[in-house]
């Protein structure tokens, strides 16, 4: 699964851990998520799109065609 | 202080009382072993009363650090849960394994010695702590 939130959290301006508190999660888990190592649970996947008022779809795109 | 900064605040707070916690029962439980294994022979002279007080503390001591150790595993995120159940089901199997291997050896007659549960926890431990480091850095 592909995600934007690299490009989301820097035209936020946040950091990692910035990020990663705000979502109450490691930012360990923030870096796995962005470099796409792992994929985040339905919740956690609303959650991240609701911090950025965007629909979820509009994070995360499934790579198969 | 900003709304996210008190998130933070409460967020981590809460994960490191719950270390603090997890360790106090980790640190009565291992006491209480000690107690219970030498206390016997070295306080009391194996008096009954005293005896069946300190296993049943043991067996007290352990099942409070067990479910502290749940409430633990929970405040973990979704990327640690994964790690500590991968781990853990890397650790049974391997264990599983090398046990029996374990056990054969002295079946088989390839050493004399007993198998000791000593060394298959010190084994537990091991595997556990290597799968853990592997796994943090694959996801690193």
């Amino acid at each position: 699964m592909k995600n934007h939130l690299k490009v989301l959290r820097a035209e936020n301006n946040w950091t990692q851990a910035e990020l990663a508190n705000q979502l109450r999660v490691s930012r360990q888990t923030v870096n796995a998520l962005e470099t796409g190592k792992f994929d985040p649970s339905l919740k956690l996947a609303f959650q991240i799109a609701r911090l950025f008022r965007l629909g979820i779809e509009e994070v995360f795109q499934d790579e198969k065609p | 202080m900003t709304e996210k900064n008190i998130d933070q605040t409460d967020y981590c707070t809460d994960r490191i009382k719950s270390y603090r916690a997890n360790l106090f029962w980790a640190v009565l439980w291992v006491g209480s072993t000690f107690l219970a294994s030498f206390g016997p022979r070295l306080i009391w002279d194996y008096a009954t009363v005293s005896t069946v007080i300190a296993f049943l503390a043991n067996l007290t001591f352990g099942a409070l650090m067990l479910f502290h150790t749940i409430q633990h595993i929970k405040l973990h995120d979704e990327l640690e849960q994964k790690i500590f159940y991968e781990s853990t089901a890397i650790t049974l199997g391997a264990v599983l394994v090398l046990s029996v291997s374990y056990e054969l050896l002295e079946k088989i007659q390839l050493t004399s010695e007993q198998p000791e549960v000593g060394l298959v926890i010190v084994m537990i431990s091991l595997i556990f702590i290597a799968s853990q480091l592997i796994l943090r850095r694959k996801y690193r």
